[in-house]
């Protein structure tokens, strides 16, 4: 049989069989790549619709401080909040369009524009009238009048406003700049499209923002239900404000047309799980007794407000989806979240339900840490969700509980924490400019004078000798939870004073000769110096200059330690007096492979690992390798080298200890960097105890006494059976730059300039139990600035009954 | 098998058994479709139970209920129309033709009170009967199938380029008309069965592929003409297919292709055999797929009855057209035989763009499967249709006609 589909209609017949059958296979073939190829996945899915989920709250565990007190809780609340889009009026607009196109349907298209516009603005006011209701209705739920409530509505959808001309300005900014460096010039077209892309929508646009806070249970729940009611609005109403029977009687608009709204439009009742900081605001006594002579004013009442709140960090209830970052927490990431649960299966074990639903997932409305101890303990406070499945086509109900978070314990001393905060406050006298301390003067041109009465900046570091686990750690100036959230630019735009900077762990400062017995003991261990050896000071270190490396007493006083003396210093005299041509000798000696171990061995180039945020390892070089004229340096703790107070406070410790370094600890129970015994010879720890004793005991010592106006008043004023070993150090620093216009480097200010006011000590009754280290930044003498703060450091830690038994 | 035809032993019993035998062998391969239209009006009983309640102990659903009248309705009518001599039908074909076109016309004027052409989902292609809603789109294509078969029956002129614009202008009509309701699924049906009628009508298939390139490269122009959703689920079709994890596009994400994907996750949820029936009927309702007693009924036949379920169907339409292409090859005369086409041609269109549609191969339209979807008027149309194709089948014309279009 032949083909011939020209002539013979069987023939096509065959062919229109062939098209048909042809046809059907495709069919076929697709059907079976749904069933088969991805049946099993697609069953699961729709498995998945018979089941309703719903996840249940879980409490985030307490902050702790050593000895029990809360610092942190959770306070079960709920926060009313409401969509942007409402709070800024747009939904009745945008809703009531649509509804208008649902109700003329086909019609629409055969409609003039005039008679579109009539019809959307005839819905838009009935729209209106059901927003108005709505939020009278919601203002009565709240208890507030509705003028108030106008009022938060408005505040709400203005920050975020403000918000998006910042993002806005911003965007335009980085991009000008970018075209800038390519040297790209902007037409106007392009500043255009700029502009368009750079207003889009940013993602609070689209996001619920609270205009209630800490609403009562029975709000709360009346608010929920209001938030669950729907409403039918009759669009085509007889006896509405239009006359339907003229204006649209030729469209026969279906005159029973309802449209289903929210009650309330855009209401979302938020299960805040408000975070409550109790020792966040505190009064504290301080006695002044013992203060330098002219601060004595009798018991003063000081307030402290954010008290640790540097350490403890705050929680905010964002997720942003493209959040990346450094350590653990990862919310809205599910891609990093996923990764994190893979890398640790037995969290991932708890935290996964049995079909695989992530309990600690995070969701809209979710508070997660940020900053400190809140968001380095993100997991361990955080909780896992309950959940609560119906199966729907049986009935069945399963619970399986929420987990509350655990509570995490710091080695903090919260009082202590307060009270040294308080010494630092501007009403206690000690961290401000005094007449005393000699800063006033500059020769320098472009250094604004530091007039009396000016706040000093810095921070206090205690810690526990034997355990190193940090007491105290206040950085000061510091902010209040309160101030953050009315006014956070105060704090992040301060370039002076930078609140937000943890100075504890977080500013590096060039050490100063605070570092003497370190080096002394390390250059001992490397056999650069003998215990007895003496090594004379000539006012100045190179034989043929006297202008550079000199010694303090030469610069000031034109004379030499060895003519004071009568003979060369041995150890504990140079680290007594801070004789500086001792350690540069050292410095010399070490070289610069030496002095670069004594630094390392002592912490610096390593962080702490302590959770409390950001934490600087400290500078070591520059970005030339080190010469020899650098490791003289920095045998007196100057040149390249730089290290935060906890590197202070620990290498003292590190000291008292005989050499035995220990990480400092903040979080009870947490990991740390292992321990290591360095070599010391016992006999060279203790010359620099000695020395240490020296320097605060001896009258010849940096560290004895200060000047005031009514005389000589010794530093110290210890409490019975305690002894103090010490070492001051003025450092000095390179000038704080600001850049008061905002315009780039080139236009740099000189804010702050001068020496850094270094303290530490060692204090214990008999033995030294605490490390105790001071910076006050640009403040001058160690001595006379930081000599009276630890002194009151000290008197604290008496309070606090740290050296009773 | 002569004995059935000797008049011997003359019980009345014997003689009506052996009457119907005899029908049955008369009717041929158009028992064919008569038998596939019956087995898929079954399963369509069946699909629409699992789609509409919960319970499997339940009897029959409101909805379901329905069907078997409709079902009922649809072979007696099948029977009415398959009894007078076809041929019959011819002479008729043009007034039934103003008929529907009046009805047609009437659907679309305005100010036709909603009591009587009540608009569905934005259509005017309903006319309230009562107790039933009849569309007169369906009646258009029985009419239509008549209508062409009669026109092309002893032509010669399609087979040059110019005589094929007289059945485009057939079909414009009807097709343009129902555009207005407007139910873009059935106008589309026409062109489809239009070009099943030619080939077998013998139009020249170069001229044929040639309006076909024409027509599918001047297609992109028309996409300005469709409405918004329509143009939003191509597009979402598109982005669902070229997304680089089709899963999970971003039109996906909109919730444009969400019927789409709903009946595609039902419909993989059947796997190979199925699930049980009170599973099926669970994933049915919650799942909320739309219209799946209608348009999208193929899923829950494969929800329940799976792979195997759903070859089953495809096979019965592929008997069904092979019963009526059967049909009019054995048909000796053009009017019989066009019918018996267009009739293929229609259910082909059909089959291919419901299932196509519920398979996620094109965009959600408007289209009830044939014989399985909810509906009264569909059911007793397509009845009618496998009524004539049935009729067809009957008659055994003696003599031949247009064997060959080149005779002369």
């Amino acid at each position: 049989m032949s083909v011939n589909l020209q002539t013979s209609p069987s023939q096509r017949l065959l062919l229109l069989a062939a098209i048909a059958g042809l046809g059907l296979c495709a069919l076929t073939a697709r059907l079976s790549i749904l069933t088969l190829a991805k049946g099993s996945d697609l069953r699961r899915q729709a498995d998945a619709r018979l089941v309703r989920e719903q996840w249940l709250s879980t409490v985030r565990g307490k902050i702790l401080d050593r000895k029990g007190r809360v610092l942190a809780q959770d306070r079960p609340s709920y926060a009313v909040a409401v969509q942007y889009n409402v709070l800024a009026g747009k939904w009745a607009q945008t809703e009531s369009q649509r509804a208008a196109r649902r109700l003329a349907g086909v019609k629409w298209g055969d409609m003039s524009p005039a008679e579109r516009d009539e019809l959307t603005a005839h819905v838009e006011r009935i729209y209106q009238q059901h927003e108005e209701r709505a939020w009278q209705n919601l203002a009565d739920t709240l208890g507030i009048s509705r003028q108030e409530l106008a009022e938060r509505a408005m505040d709400a959808a203005r920050k975020v406003q403000s918000r998006q001309r910042m993002v806005t300005d911003r965007r335009i900014t980085d991009e000008v700049t970018r075209a800038n460096q390519r040297g790209d010039e902007l037409s106007e077209t392009d500043q255009k499209k700029l502009r368009r892309a750079a207003s889009e929508p940013i993602l609070e646009m689209k996001r619920p923002h609270r205009i209630a806070e800490q609403v009562s249970d029975a709000v709360g729940f009346a608010c929920q239900s209001l938030a669950s009611q729907t409403v039918e609005l009759q669009l085509l109403e007889p006896g509405s404000d239009i006359d339907t029977e003229q204006s649209f009687a030729k469209w026969s608009l279906p005159s029973d047309r309802v449209e289903i709204v929210p009650a309330m439009p855009g209401l979302v009742v938020l299960d805040s799980g408000l975070r409550d900081y109790p020792m966040d605001v505190m009064t504290i006594d301080v006695d002044t007794a013992t203060f330098p002579t002219p601060l004595r004013t009798g018991t003063l009442q000081v307030t402290v407000e954010g008290v640790a709140c540097h350490l403890l960090g705050r929680l905010r209830d964002q997720i942003y989806p493209d959040e990346t970052r450094e350590n653990r927490i990862i919310p809205g990431d599910t891609t990093r979240r996923a990764q994190f649960l893979q890398q640790f299966p037995a969290f991932a074990q708890q935290a996964l339900t049995a079909d695989g639903s992530d309990r600690g997932a995070y969701r809209e409305g979710d508070n997660v840490g940020e900053a400190g101890v809140e968001s380095s303990q993100e997991n361990v406070l955080r909780g896992l969700r309950g959940l609560s499945r119906v199966q729907l086509d049986t009935g069945e109900r399963t619970m399986l509980d929420a987990q509350a978070g655990r509570d995490v314990q710091l080695t903090l001393d919260i009082m202590l924490q307060a009270r040294v905060q308080a010494l630092l406050t501007q009403q206690a006298g000690l961290a401000v400019v005094q007449p005393w301390h000699g800063t006033l003067t500059t020769d320098r041109e472009g250094v604004p004078p530091m007039s009396h009465g000016t706040r000093l900046n810095g921070a206090v570091v205690v810690l526990d000798i034997a355990t190193g686990e940090v007491l105290a750690s206040v950085s000061s100036p510091t902010f209040s939870r309160q101030q953050l959230a009315d006014n956070p630019a105060s704090i992040y735009q301060d370039a002076i004073n930078t609140p937000f900077l943890n100075r504890t762990i977080a500013a590096e400062y060039p050490p100063g000769s605070i570092v003497k017995p370190m080096i002394f003991v390390e250059a001992n261990m490397q056999g650069k110096v003998t215990l007895d050896e003496r090594i004379a000071c000539n006012g100045y270190f190179l034989e043929n200059n006297p202008n550079i490396l000199r010694c303090l007493i030469f610069k000031r006083f034109g004379t030499t330690h060895s003519a004071k003396f009568g003979h060369a210093l041995n150890a504990i005299e140079a680290i007594g007096v801070s004789c500086n041509i001792f350690f540069y000798e050292m410095g010399d000696r070490l070289g610069t492979q030496g002095i670069e171990k004594v630094y390392r061995d002592f912490g610096v180039r390593s962080t702490f690992s302590m959770g409390a945020g950001y934490e600087a390892s400290g500078q070591l070089g520059a970005k030339d390798p080190l010469t020899i004229s650098d490791a003289r340096l920095m045998g007196i703790g100057q040149g390249p080298v730089t290290w935060t107070p906890m590197h202070a406070a620990n290498a003292y410790a590190t000291i008292a200890r005989g050499g035995l370094w220990k990480a400092p600890r903040l979080i009870v129970g947490a990991q740390t960097p292992p321990d290591y015994m360095m070599n010391l010879a016992p006999a060279a720890v203790a010359e620099a105890l000695a020395g240490l004793d020296y320097s605060v005991n001896n009258s010849n010592g940096t560290g004895h006494h200060l000047g005031v106006d009514l005389g000589r008043e010794p530093i110290f004023s210890l409490p019975p059976n305690v002894k103090v070993w010490g070492k001051t150090g003025t450092a000095t620093a390179s000038d704080l730059l600001i850049d008061p216009d905002g315009e780039g480097p080139a236009e740099r200010a000189i804010a702050r300039a001068g020496d850094h006011s270094w303290f530490v000590v060692l204090v214990g009754r008999d033995k030294p139990q605490y490390a105790i280290a001071t910076i006050m930044e640009y403040a001058g003498s160690g001595a006379k600035v930081s000599g009276p703060i630890i002194n009151q450091v000290i008197t604290a830690l008496s309070i606090e009954g740290y050296f009773t038994n | 098998m002569s004995y059935l035809y000797s008049n011997s032993t003359a019980n009345p019993i014997t003689r009506a058994t052996r009457s119907f035998v005899n029908l049955l062998s008369r009717g041929g391969s158009a028992w064919l479709v008569i038998l596939a239209s019956l087995l898929l009006s079954i399963i369509s009983i069946a699909a629409i139970d699992v789609a509409e309640t919960l319970d499997p102990t339940k009897s029959l659903g409101p909805i379901a209920s329905r069907q078997v009248l409709y079902v009922v309705a649809g072979c007696i009518a099948c029977a009415i129309v398959a009894l007078p001599h076809y041929r019959k039908f011819g002479p008729w074909s043009w007034a039934a033709a103003a008929g529907v076109l009046v009805l047609l016309l009437f659907l679309l004027i305005p100010f036709i009170p909603s009591s009587i052409v009540r608009p569905r989902g934005g259509a005017r292609s309903w006319i309230d009967l009562g107790p039933m809603d009849f569309q007169p789109s369906e009646l258009v294509k029985l009419v239509y199938i008549v209508v062409l078969a009669w026109y092309l029956r002893y032509r010669r002129n399609h087979r040059t380029m110019k005589g094929l614009l007289p059945p485009a202008i057939i079909t414009a009509i009807p097709v343009g008309l129902i555009m207005l309701q407007p139910d873009l699924g059935t106008a589309l049906l026409f062109i489809p069965a239009l070009f099943f009628v030619l080939i077998a009508a013998g139009a020249k298939l170069k001229h044929l592929v040639i309006v076909i390139t024409i027509a599918i490269l001047a297609a992109p122009a028309a996409y300005p003409l469709l409405k918004p959703h329509q143009k939003q689920r191509i597009v979402g079709l598109v982005s669902h297919w070229t997304s680089e994890d089709s899963e999970r596009s971003r039109a996906d994400e909109l919730g444009i292709n969400m019927q789409g994907l709903t009946a595609q996750r039902l419909i993989g949820a059947g796997r190979i055999a199925g699930t049980s029936d009170e599973h099926a009927r669970a994933l049915q309702r919650f799942n909320a797929l739309p219209e799946r007693h209608n348009d999208m009924v193929f899923s829950p036949i494969v929800t329940r009855f799976g792979l195997l379920g759903g070859v089953v169907v495809l096979a019965l339409f592929a008997l069904w057209m092979l019963g009526a292409l059967w049909t009019a090859a054995a048909c000796n005369e053009p009017f019989g035989r066009l019918m018996c086409v267009g009739a293929c041609g229609f259910l082909f269109a059909q089959v291919m763009i419901n299932l196509g549609m519920n398979l996620g191969l094109l965009p959600i339209i408007g289209i009830t499967l044939p014989y399985v979807s909810h509906g009264g008027s569909s059911m007793l149309l397509q009845w009618l249709i496998a009524g004539l194709v049935l009729n067809v089948g009957l008659r055994r014309e003696s003599f031949e006609y247009g064997r060959n279009w080149d005779d002369e």
